[in-house]
């Protein structure tokens, strides 16, 4: 497991955590310790990064994000927010936090939700940076409503001002695009690697994992608590995954039998019908590696097609995986 | 302008209790308004003739600052149970858990709140009770200590404000609150003297009655208004600063370690 090194690609220079989290367990019932929501949970995630925290339900992901804003009291284990505990005055000025679940602050209009929550935040007159959020998340129309007049999906964007209202360092989103049209969602993705993009740090949890895949440069993968997977998103599904091709073969060329019989290192299921040769390559490997391992030329194929791994397919197989180690444990 | 970041934050939720209680005033402000003007016809006027006065005051006299003391204890507690309460069935009272407002603050916000609320009911009954007076007697109350009326006003406010904020903190339905309310304060407020003097009772149950925090303040008010009290006035002084520091007690750990989820 890859814990130190992050996205050596990308242009930005993020070596500075602004979160970590070391040895981390929930415990809520008391009477049986041994159930731990989150159990010795450690990560480390750099300043301005997209993170993404992966997990089926009930994994203790938003147990995490409790204790990073400071909603759940870090007992076991410790986490700092840019080196201040969680759940500090310092560390809460720097969180913006999404909840999972919708609030419905019955008595006030949207623009006096966000007022109130700027002079939270010690922030006095900040209608322009209120009226700029409405509006990037397109809500401006709907300032003078009641909350309890809007939609879910509007609730859900409020919720999303309502955390940026301070400029915050680091944003938590716990599932954020639930309930929320494929319009909107692509709206919201948008402002959030614009902010991503201008250095804020975002913690994402979904269930909408292609959303992950496409956002997330790291993502952390957790089940009963326990994390079970911490890298470099393409690199997990490279790794993970295997990429399906397919070959179609010029005339007068063919796959040699002893290929179908003996399959190459690195590959699975070959399949020859006629012209069409279907197979699973590991990750890792090139092209041409492939080619030669099927003792074919370039100038043998017609078309290829290659089927990309997904996050969606390397999160099915480290949980499935992990479910399966726990049941034989528990046989 | 305030500038320091702790007390714009303080400030915000302050204005925001008030503001909640101010868009519903009609069920906040005018309905106990109403109800304590409906005891004044029914006790103050309509049974006056049966009713005898009470201390060499009339009954309606004596009752008025029983009324204003009722109304502001109970406004007071109501203010802040129901906020909190109303918070977590709204799913937004786990935003106090998230903002950078150290614990304290946010009682003292709440509790803050519930004393003007309870201040705003006790002037209009008092105003309420005022005209009754001019109408039935001709002439208005005059009050004897306004500066110690206030005084204790915002102390019993105080306390049953910071009770609520306790009581909502640590329930888990409506219902919880509900019973606190129903079953131990409106009983205490009752037998805590409004109505009557405590000592109209018999030795055995003013001694009982003695041990109700209720008497003090009630005592407290209507000394302020009338001058005449069951109970030495510095001593209903003393117990009701100790009451305030037991309620914000009760209501600090409230916000530290009470139930923040949706019930």
């Amino acid at each position: 497991m890859d814990r130190g090194t992050f996205d050596e690609g990308s242009k930005k220079i993020m070596s500075k955590p602004s979160i970590e989290v070391k040895n981390l367990s929930v415990i809520y019932d008391k009477k049986h310790p041994e159930k731990k929501a989150v159990d010795d949970f450690s990560i480390s995630i750099h300043d301005g990064e997209f993170f993404g925290l992966l997990g089926p339900n009930g994994a203790g992901k938003t147990s995490v994000i409790s204790s990073l804003t400071g909603l759940l009291e870090v007992k076991y284990g410790e986490v700092l927010i840019f080196g201040k505990p969680a759940g500090s005055t310092e560390a809460k000025y720097m969180i913006g936090v999404v909840p999972q679940e919708l609030v419905h602050h019955g008595f006030f209009t949207v623009n006096q939700i966000l007022n109130f929550f700027s002079g939270y935040y010690g922030i006095q007159n900040n209608q322009k940076r209120i009226d700029y959020l409405l509006e990037h998340l397109q809500l401006a129309t709907e300032r003078n409503k009641r909350v309890s007049q809007l939609s879910g999906g509007m609730k859900r964007r409020l919720l999303i001002a309502k955390a940026l209202v301070h400029s915050p360092r680091i944003l938590l989103l716990d599932e954020p695009s639930a309930g929320v049209d494929i319009e909107l969602r692509a709206i919201l993705w948008d402002f959030m690697t614009e902010l991503n993009c201008s250095g804020t740090t975002i913690v994402l949890t979904t269930h909408y994992l292609e959303e992950a895949q496409r956002l997330c440069k790291r993502v952390a993968i957790m089940n009963y608590g326990k994390l079970l997977s911490l890298d470099n998103t393409g690199k997990l599904i490279e790794e993970m995954v295997e990429r399906n091709i397919i070959f179609t073969l010029k005339n007068g060329a063919h796959l040699d039998p002893h290929v179908l019989q003996r399959p190459p290192m690195g590959m699975s299921s070959i399949q020859n019908e006629g012209e069409i040769v279907r197979l699973s390559v590991s990750g890792k490997q090139s092209l041409d590696e492939v080619l030669q391992a099927l003792h074919l030329e370039l100038k043998d194929i017609r078309d290829i097609k290659m089927l990309e791994g997904s996050l969606e397919h390397a999160f099915m197989k480290i949980v499935g995986r992990n479910r399966n180690a726990s049941k034989s444990a528990v046989g | 302008m305030l500038r320091n970041p702790l007390w714009v934050s303080f400030y915000s939720l302050f204005k925001k209790e008030n503001k909640r209680f101010m868009i519903v005033w009609t069920q906040t402000i005018f309905s106990p308004v109403v109800s304590s003007a409906l005891y004044i016809v029914v006790f103050g006027v309509s049974l006056s003739a049966v009713l005898k006065g009470q201390q060499g005051f009339s009954y309606l006299e004596f009752l008025i600052p029983g009324l204003i003391a009722m109304s502001a204890l109970n406004n007071s507690l109501q203010n802040s149970a129901s906020s909190v309460m109303i918070s977590k069935f709204h799913n937004d009272l786990q935003d106090l858990r998230v903002i950078p407002l150290p614990p304290v603050l946010i009682m003292i916000a709440y509790s803050l709140s519930s004393l003007l609320r309870g201040l705003i009911c006790a002037t209009l009954v008092f105003l309420v009770g005022q005209i009754f007076m001019f109408v039935r007697l001709g002439s208005f109350l005059h009050m004897q200590n306004p500066m110690m009326f206030v005084i204790f006003l915002c102390l019993g406010s105080l306390f049953f404000g910071s009770i609520g904020i306790w009581a909502g903190f640590f329930s888990n339905s409506f219902d919880q609150v509900s019973a606190l309310t129903q079953f131990v304060v409106l009983p205490l407020i009752y037998l805590g003297g409004v109505f009557y003097s405590i000592k109209m009772l018999d030795p055995f149950w003013q001694k009982i009655a003695f041990a109700n925090p209720l008497v003090y303040i009630i005592n407290g008010i209507r000394w302020s208004v009338l001058g005449v009290s069951d109970v030495n006035v510095w001593l209903c002084l003393v117990i009701c600063l100790c009451f305030v520091v037991l309620g914000f007690t009760l209501a600090w750990r409230g916000v530290r370690k009470g139930y923040y989820l949706r019930f």
